[in-house]
């Protein structure tokens, strides 16, 4: 049971803070700092991985926790009764569109509730939902295929087969919607009227068409397969009678995170946080010091250690309440401007930014951590304050040991640097926080440095363009393996074009893909292959990767193993017409370069290089899957401009990338990386100059009496300018030194975990940056001291001494 | 009855050359005694005052206020002993520079979440000429009205004793002699016990009784 | 709930000794609780301590009593001492009975100064007389003290110089502080040799106006400094000197009584000051 006097340690403190108005604002500024960067870098990783994983549910197809295919009406009843479910809802299919411009991807037909719709990521932006039997609804990938105007009311032409009938007939546009090429399907939307009216009059053989498929929403995403396992025997169905899906974009819940990512996370964090506490604790650990004297009386007067500390902590936490709402306020408009950068990285179609309420709590829970973390030591101190002590206290003597020194030259430096190591902890945390800035800056460089453009560019590019089907360079599946037409290779040619083609071959008999197949040419082999084309050309020879996809991952065939191929084997492939050739291993290689590649690898299936001629002879003709081409420089604005018409207006399934396209991208990636390192060590470098600013002021003002003892036994003010002047780059100088040294060592190891897993990552490090900065850095470190005194001068030297 | 009492104290300093500080001083304080301690500058009679209060601690010995031996407690113990039987008045005043003259009167029993007795204080504030500096702050006074506010807040929590450590020494003399007169007449007015430095014979002829401490022992004067 | 039920029994008790502190405690509730039990024990711990207290006032009381019949028994006596002393001496007497005479007239007037004394000092002390300090001019009340004393100065042919000036308020019982103030000049004028000096100056504090006595005589010694105002302390010289070493005792209670106090200052062979600080609130 206790007295209750915690009435007077709260007025204390809000008198404690009335009275350190400077040091509040200092405060203030670092603790909103210090919860701007945590806001920011939640709100950018929370944006990322909601990106991430929008991007997953629209390759998904939906956002709903999870799927019930093909179940009947009754069924939907029954589901829809269950406790577990949160939000439900259902398509009716139909079929899918059978118009010939639409054949070339799956458009599904059918019928679909308004929430069902939103989430398949297919409800209208512009209209309506079909009601009316005549109505339609589609994304406007549907309508470009179709060459329908994106306008309300246009007519829409739609065949589909039910039961074996045909049908073929004109809908009113009533609603349509961005589509998007990444979903596996594009819907069409009609109404209900419609849709049981066919079905009415049709005999469904197959046993999904005219089946619903629910979406449903749980309380939360976890575990969302053992949720419909357990949901579909709730609801009395035995083990397989209903066939259901569980939304894998969820699927980050319920595993850890990857490595490197943490590693990231943890460290920003840790950087945060660190600069963070230095600045908090150097700006209470000094206005303590500066008030020892008080909370020694306070002690005296009989103001218990428990009581004083909670003096200290409640300044702090006034203080935090102030910074942190205003750092989250600010956070949220910088965390909003450098969101959008990262998803540029992840080449994520850009997601909405928006920070959701967990990232505020995370941000702010984090700050208040770093302010508790920085003052916990001050309010020890305060708290420790001894009595005696503090009646006859007077700055920095009595702590630390008095080591004796031999007497050195007076020298203005030789007192500047006594001065400043007379504090070595304060003296570390000021360098520290000053150096931070500078590593960050140089790794920041450094890490833009090492994306090398030569790397980029050749990694996902030999020519000056490649043209190929859009499915190829996307992520979208099914590929397109021969899209490059005739046409376009002819236009191409006469156009100047020096054209190169890979052909793509990837069928078997066996049902199981044992080999991707390459046809290629001279510019391609010479890509990746030291071999003469005319060699590989000259005969059935092939050239043969030794990476291979397992379902752990990709591995390396070792050199030894017994059922690896070896140059001098023969590989046997066969073709659709079941004809079977040997070809002799001529090359191996490491791997395939995947800029030649289709983009995707089956399972436990090998690389196979073999010449272009090699291919049309053996598979037979086809057009190519992908087309490399040189153009003469002075051509090469009029061929892009060509190149970008054609695949935009004649023949919108060919997509092409080109080498100034992909200089575009690099650039925005280094600037990416640049504006976001740059404004973190903006941050840090403010938080840095702030604690170094704070540090001073707080010692010339606490040394003012000891300047003007030394003024008054016969040193002048431009020597004690001088001192001053040295005190300031005896901070700037180890920083400095701290940076190039022990900081590169930490800089490297910043940039490899920051950028060290890009595959154009060339590893280089530039001390060049904080070298430049250090001109900034020492004119504030010389300036500040100076600013300060001459404040101080403004009171003469006898009130100055007279101070107690 | 005795208020404070001590046996064998010593406060030595260092190794070697040990300093003595206090060298075995034995010393008993009555119920409503105004008791001086008077010695020259080094004598020791600071760090008596100090280990009186329980600021310090003594390398040996012990001392009791109120019949408890103080130096057997904890030093938070000892800080909330402190708040409710030791009222201090120092030289440099050592007021709570962000509290004004009332508030800095009461904090020891605010610390003590007491409610404090209305009438008794106002006539502590009125006996020491504060009633018109209540709302005032520190550094709106002059030494003396600071001291003042010190005695005064000394005498609020009504403690066992107040020690005071050459409460004038920062004043000059006119105010000084205001100081100690307040001290003295407000001492006998409530009654209350005080142990008060200084180096001054004047001031020191003021107490009922006077101890001379030299080189920290007891010299002259009824130690009693 | 019960942490509440304790902290309202905790609080409880802290009222009860609060009001016993104060005097005001008396048992309020008689029930089966401990809190009764405890209440009513502190109440008679409470009574047995102030019957104590009040054995002890009513000693006290009975020895004033006594110092107060004594005196005032002695009054008749003294004075028909006195008178008769008078009568003899207008009698026709030889030189010698003469002188016998007056050794009676001279120690029956010491023995009715000690009795005046004694019975002020013990009105003083049981509060019999209450002093009752209100603002007045100081100038005033030294005027009236050293007025008193005019005669034995002159007698004695000593400079008596008092201050006087604009209007200085201080709080003070204009009868009773006259005569502490004259007990203070007296005993200057008396230690004073002849031809001296004894001036009375006024000095304003923020807190006291401080009035002090200056005299030439040969001071006191710093040892002696400290006993100079208790009850019949006289120094070792002054054996032969007229008084009772009840003024000074007498003069400190009076301006303590006012709220002031009085200090002695001397250097040994320069004479002596004594201050009296009057307060002013």
């Amino acid at each position: 049971m206790n007295v209750s006097n915690r009435g007077i340690i709260r007025k204390l403190t809000a008198r404690f803070l009335k009275a350190a108005k400077t040091r509040n604002v200092i405060a203030v500024v670092a603790i909103t700092l210090t919860s701007v960067m945590f806001t920011s870098v939640f709100m950018i990783g929370g944006n990322m991985l909601a990106a991430i994983q929008d991007q997953t549910m629209r390759q998904v197809g939906t956002n709903a926790h999870g799927g019930l295919q093909y179940i009947t009406a009754e069924q939907y009843e029954n589901f829809s009764e269950s406790p577990q479910i949160k939000d439900m809802s259902y398509t009716v299919i139909l079929g899918v569109a059978e118009n010939d411009a639409l054949r070339k991807e799956l458009h599904g037909v059918g019928y679909a509730e308004d929430a069902a719709a939103q989430w398949n990521f297919a409800f209208p932006s512009v209209g309506k939902m079909p009601r009316a039997a005549n109505e339609i609804a589609c994304g406007t990938i549907t309508l470009d295929a179709l060459g329908v105007p994106h306008e309300i009311g246009a007519s829409v032409p739609l065949e589909f087969t039910v039961g074996g009938v045909k049908y073929a007939e004109t809908f009113t546009l009533c609603g349509y919607f961005a589509g998007d090429r990444a979903m596996p399907a594009q819907q069409i939307w009609l109404s209900r009227s419609y849709v049981d009216s066919v079905l009415s009059e049709s005999i469904v053989t197959d046993n999904f068409t005219g089946t619903i498929n629910a979406y449903v929403w749980f309380g939360n995403a976890f575990d969302i397969e053992g949720k419909m396992r357990g949901l579909i025997a709730e609801r009395g169905y035995s083990d397989g009678e209903i066939e259901y899906g569980v939304n894998w974009a969820y699927a980050a819940n319920d595993i850890s995170i990857d490595p490197t990512a943490a590693a990231i996370v943890a460290l920003v964090l840790t950087l945060i946080l660190l600069s963070g506490y230095l600045i908090i604790y150097s700006v209470f650990a000094i206005s303590v010091t500066a008030d020892i004297h008080f909370f020694g009386l306070l002690k005296t007067i009989g103001t218990t250690g428990k009581q004083i500390r909670r003096i200290v902590r409640g300044e702090a936490l006034v203080l935090s309440a102030i910074g942190i709402p205003v750092g989250l306020l600010c956070g949220y408009f910088s965390g909003a401007a450098l969101s959008a950068l990262p998803l540029v990285i992840l080449s994520v179609p850009g997601g909405d930014t928006n920070a959701s309420p967990p990232v505020f709590v995370f941000a702010a829970v984090f700050s208040l951590l770093t302010v508790f973390i920085g003052c916990r030591k001050p309010a020890r101190i305060a708290a420790q304050a001894v009595p005696v002590e503090a009646v006859k206290y007077s700055g920095a003597l009595g702590s630390g040991k008095h080591k004796t020194k031999k007497t050195r030259k007076i020298t203005p430096p030789a007192m500047a640097w006594a001065a400043v190591t007379r504090e070595n902890r304060k003296f570390g945390i000021t360098v520290l926080s000053l150096s931070l800035a500078l590593i960050l800056l140089n790794s920041a460089v450094s890490a833009t440095k090492s994306f090398d453009p030569d790397a980029y560019l050749s990694g996902l590019l030999i020519s000056d363009f490649a043209v190929a089907d859009y499915s190829i360079f996307g992520n979208n599946r099914p590929k397109n393996t021969s899209g490059v037409t005739s046409d376009f290779l002819k236009e191409a040619a006469a156009r100047g074009g020096e054209v190169s083609n890979i052909y793509y071959y990837d069928r078997d008999n066996s049902g199981e893909t044992r080999a991707q197949v390459y046809g290629i040419g001279k510019t391609e082999l010479a890509n990746f292959s030291d071999i003469d084309y005319n060699a590989l050309n000259a005969g059935n020879y092939a050239i043969v990767s030794k990476t291979v996809l397992h379902y752990d991952g990709a591995i390396q065939i070792s050199e030894d193993s017994v059922s690896v191929p070896r140059i001098g084997d023969t590989v046997t492939l066969t073709n659709d017409k079941g004809g079977s050739r040997e070809f002799e291993i001529i090359g191996l290689v490491d791997e395939y370069p995947h800029q030649l590649s289709v983009r995707f690898h089956f399972i436990n299936s090998l690389d196979i290089a073999i010449a272009d001629n090699a291919f049309i002879d053996f598979f037979g003709e086809q057009s190519p899957m992908q087309t490399n081409i040189n153009v003469d420089a002075e051509d090469m604005p009029a061929f892009e401009s060509w190149l970008a018409d054609y695949t935009e207006r004649r023949n919108a399934d060919l997509s092409y990338i080109s080498r100034n396209t992909l200089k575009d991208e690099f650039a925005g990636l280094t600037t990416m990386y640049l504006a976001l390192g740059g404004s973190m060590s903006f941050i840090l470098a403010l938080i840095g100059v702030l604690n170094f600013v704070n540090t001073v002021a707080a010692s010339v003002v606490a040394r003012r009496r000891e300047f003007a003892m030394l003024q008054s036994v016969g040193m002048t003010g431009r020597q004690l300018r001088q001192t001053l002047f040295f005190e300031g780059c005896c901070h700037a100088v180890p920083a400095l030194i701290f940076t190039l040294t022990a900081g590169t060592g930490l800089g490297i190891l910043i940039v490899r975990v920051i950028a060290g897993q890009a595959w154009f990552f060339k590893a280089s490090f530039t001390v060049l940056p904080s070298v430049i900065c250090a001109i900034p850095l020492f004119a504030i470190c010389a300036a500040a001291p100076l600013v300060c005194y001459r404040y101080l001068a403004r009171e003469s030297l006898i009130e100055r001494l007279r101070i107690e | 009855m005795s208020v404070l009492q001590t046996s064998g104290l010593k406060k030595y300093y260092g190794t070697e050359p040990v300093v003595k500080a206090i060298d075995g001083v034995d010393f008993t304080v009555e119920s409503g005694e105004f008791v001086s301690i008077v010695g020259s500058s080094g004598s020791g009679k600071s760090t008596l005052l100090h280990l009186l209060g329980g600021l310090d601690r003594p390398t040996e010995g012990a001392a009791w206020i109120n019949g408890k031996a103080i130096f057997s407690m904890k030093d938070d113990e000892l800080t909330i002993f402190r708040r409710r039987n030791i009222g201090f008045v120092f030289q440099s005043y050592n007021l709570v520079p962000v509290l004004n003259v009332e508030e800095n009167i009461l904090l020891p029993i605010a610390l003590d979440g007491d409610k404090p007795d209305a009438a008794f204080i106002e006539r502590v504030v009125e006996t020491l000429g504060l009633s018109e500096k209540r709302t005032s702050m520190p550094n709106q006074l002059s030494g003396g009205q600071q001291q003042r506010v010190a005695i005064a807040r000394a005498l609020a929590s009504k403690p066992a004793i107040i020690l005071a450590d050459e409460p004038t020494g920062n004043l000059d003399s006119k105010s000084g002699m205001d100081v100690i007169g307040l001290l003295k007449v407000s001492g006998e007015k409530f009654g209350q016990t005080i142990v008060l430095i200084t180096h001054n014979p004047e001031i020191a002829q003021m107490a009922d009784r006077t101890v001379r401490i030299e080189d920290g022992k007891i010299v002259g004067g009824a130690a009693r | 709930m019960i942490f509440g039920r304790r902290r309202r029994l905790l609080a409880k008790l802290d009222a009860m000794l609060d009001e016993a502190l104060a005097g005001t405690f008396d048992a309020q509730n008689y029930d089966e609780s401990l809190l009764s039990k405890i209440e009513a024990k502190t109440a008679r711990f409470l009574d047995a301590s102030r019957l104590r207290r009040e054995q002890v006032e009513a000693d006290r009381e009975r020895v004033r009593a006594l110092i107060s019949d004594i005196s005032h028994q002695t009054k008749t006596p003294l004075a028909n001492v006195a008178l008769y002393t008078q009568l003899l001496t207008e009698q026709d007497l030889t030189d010698g009975q003469k002188a016998i005479a007056g050794q009676i007239a001279a120690g029956a007037e010491k023995l009715n100064f000690l009795i005046q004394s004694l019975v002020k000092a013990s009105r003083l002390e049981s509060g019999i007389l209450k002093i009752e300090p209100k603002p007045g001019n100081v100038y005033y009340l030294i005027e009236s003290a050293a007025n008193q004393c005019a005669a034995l100065a002159t007698a004695k042919n000593i400079a008596l110089t008092a201050a006087s000036g604009e209007p200085v308020t201080a709080l003070f019982d204009p009868r009773w502080c006259a005569e502490a103030l004259f007990n203070l000049i007296d005993n200057a004028v008396k230690y004073t040799p002849e031809s001296g000096k004894v001036d009375v100056t006024v000095t304003e504090y923020e807190m006291f106006v401080r009035v002090d006595v200056t005299d030439t005589g040969r001071g006191i010694r710093e040892e002696d400094l400290p006993k100079v105002f208790t009850r019949f302390w006289r120094a070792a010289e002054s054996a032969d000197s007229p008084g009772a070493g009840l003024g000074l005792y007498l003069a400190r209670e009076i301006i303590a009584a006012c709220g002031g106090y009085i200090k002695a200052g001397s250097e040994y062979g320069r004479g002596a000051v004594f201050s009296a600080f009057l307060s002013k609130v």
